[in-house]
């Protein structure tokens, strides 16, 4: 059985000031199986985080099906099996790596024994073992981005989703992401990864979807992706063709 | 577990907040005052007394009888009238300049748990968004209650040094105004909902307060009586719809003075459980908009 099933999910958003809606995602389908490393890509705006958030039910697709292990996604139950890693998120800041992860893993309900032989077990994986009693308000960027991590895996998911982990890292806090994921990815774990760093996504993932403005494109292995190429010059080529292509639908008057 | 977690962390972070500090600070410093800055018990003046019970009670109401008999409150002073100002006094932190800075103190807080970068790794949890929205309500109201609850225990306690007199009622009193403070929370808890932003909550909180005090006292003015049918039955539908506010607050200073003359205690306008079920069914309805909305948006 599939980790995730994506079936034809589209979803639009309100127009702020005009009548009529921005399509984000049209009819992408996709599915991750267990133990995939599976990339997300895309150009800014092409609706990865929207497929993302309709995953974990933060919004709610306007039509077709996900799901989680068969479950429908909309079922709070099938949130147990995920961890998350959001782009762009505020933790609380007044509590220490430690005591943050124990909010978390109350938030599963895993057992107090369970919880703190976990804890200690990420804060030693995620490299924070040795500042878990400083304040997160203390933390740097990377360090905060480790111990998002870590809190999307205290609960052991069956499926990561991770959106856009790299954001804001320097090269050495992208190293260690790196190092990170491939330690997971030998672990066995299923990841649904997105990012813009498609050289280091080259070598993590085992598959990738590409999305440009709402519609998937291409998905495949990483093989038959790249055929000849780098996955980043089969990216360009891939969204460049189609631009090209809704410019000219534009040009007749078609929606593209 | 987790929902008693979230209200948990709600409560925690709001006293991590340089705000509630300042809460804290001032309810410190007025036990000090109380404690060390007053020499009540020397103080036998019933013109003072007579002040300090007008001043605090019914400042506002002219209509009050000067021919009160002096001499019935010279008869309770000085210890009747020290219980009464320090319950008031106490009272008049919390409600309603103290309720509002409470309020201001949840509901920042609020407005910044609802914002999309926290939502995000809270509600990718296995946390229903009704259980989540519900959790930080009572997280704010528990840091309310334990703030104004021991404020009000260490008030009563420093009565009774002072005094001898034991005053339970001044804790009545405080539940009394931690439903007003639990009806406007949910009101600023909608209002934040919907627009994700502290000074909308606020401003029609307020608003909302001084229009349920207005259509509480609107009675007493010439100008209602001169309305026509129609006008009158729109206002008084109105004031039975929404929270007795004004009136909860009367009944808790009736609470504290239950030893003054009747005549110079503002009325209620509604009876007891009348007020106390309206209030109670609006606050529900509110909770229930705001966690209707809040189930069905987008994030």
């Amino acid at each position: 059985m599939n980790v995730l099933d994506i079936q034809q999910v589209s979803k639009s958003y309100h127009k702020s000031s005009k009548k009529g809606r921005i399509p984000a995602l049209f009819e992408v389908s996709f599915e991750v199986g267990p133990g995939q490393v599976f990339g997300l890509l895309g150009p800014n705006g092409a609706g990865k985080t929207t497929l993302i958030k309709c995953v974990l039910d933060l919004i709610r697709a306007d039509r077709g099906r996900i799901s989680l292990q068969g479950v429908p996604s909309t079922t709070v139950y099938c949130r147990c099996w995920v961890g998350y890693l959001p782009e762009d998120y505020v933790l609380l800041e007044y509590l220490n790596a430690e005591q943050f992860l124990h909010v978390v893993g109350q938030l599963f309900e895993v057992p107090l024994r369970e919880r703190r032989r976990r804890i200690q077990k990420l804060l030693d994986q995620v490299g924070l073992a040795q500042r878990k009693t400083t304040k997160i308000k203390a933390y740097s960027k990377g360090m905060r981005q480790r111990l998002g991590v870590a809190q999307a895996l205290i609960n052991n998911p069956k499926l990561l989703i991770l959106d856009e982990p790299n954001e804001g890292l320097d090269p050495l806090g992208r190293a260690d992401m790196k190092a990170l994921l491939l330690d997971l990815k030998q672990q066995g774990a299923t990841v649904l990864i997105s990012s813009h760093v498609l050289a280091e996504l080259e070598h993590i993932c085992d598959r990738a979807a590409i999305l440009n403005e709402g519609k998937l494109l291409k998905e495949g292995t990483i093989e038959a992706l790249t055929r000849d190429q780098s996955l980043e010059a089969s990216f360009i080529e891939l969204i460049q063709s189609a631009r090209a292509q809704n410019r000219a639908l534009a040009q007749e008057g078609q929606t593209p | 577990m987790k929902y008693v977690s979230i209200a948990w962390s709600t409560a925690g972070e709001a006293w991590s907040r340089k705000t509630a500090l300042v809460l804290a600070a001032l309810a410190v410093v007025v036990l000090l005052f109380y404690a060390f800055g007053m020499e009540v018990t020397n103080s036998d003046d019933p013109d003072m007394v007579y002040f300090l019970v007008l001043g605090v009670v019914n400042p506002l109401d002219e209509t009050f009888d000067s021919e009160l008999p002096a001499a019935s409150i010279q008869r309770r002073v000085p210890r009747d009238a020290v219980v009464f100002f320090s319950a008031a006094y106490a009272l008049g932190l919390l409600n309603p300049l103290g309720v509002f800075f409470a309020l201001f103190v949840v509901i920042t807080l609020f407005s910044a748990a609802l914002k999309k970068q926290r939502l995000y790794w809270v509600l990718a949890k296995p946390v229903h968004r009704v259980g989540f929205l519900l959790s930080m309500y009572a997280g704010g109201l528990l840091l309310v209650l334990l703030t104004s609850m021991g404020f009000l225990g260490a008030m009563a306690a420093l009565i009774f040094w002072k005094t001898g007199v034991f005053f339970p009622e001044l804790l009545v009193s405080g539940l009394l105004v931690m439903f007003n403070f639990a009806i406007l929370l949910a009101f600023a808890m909608l209002i934040v909902v919907w627009t994700r932003s502290t000074g909308p909550g606020l401003m029609l909180t307020g608003l909302m307060y001084l229009s349920v005090s207005f259509l509480q006292a609107l009675p007493g003015f010439g100008y209602y009586q001169n309305l026509p049918a129609w006008s009158r039955l729109l206002v008084d539908g109105a004031y039975h719809i929404l929270p007795k506010l004004s009136d909860l607050e009367v009944l808790a200073q009736r609470h504290i003075s239950g030893f003054l003359p009747a005549q110079i205690l503002p009325q209620l306008r509604s009876g007891q459980s009348a007020l106390f079920a309206t209030s109670a069914a609006f606050l529900i309805a509110i909770l229930a908009i705001g966690a209707w909305e809040f189930q069905r948006r987008d994030i």
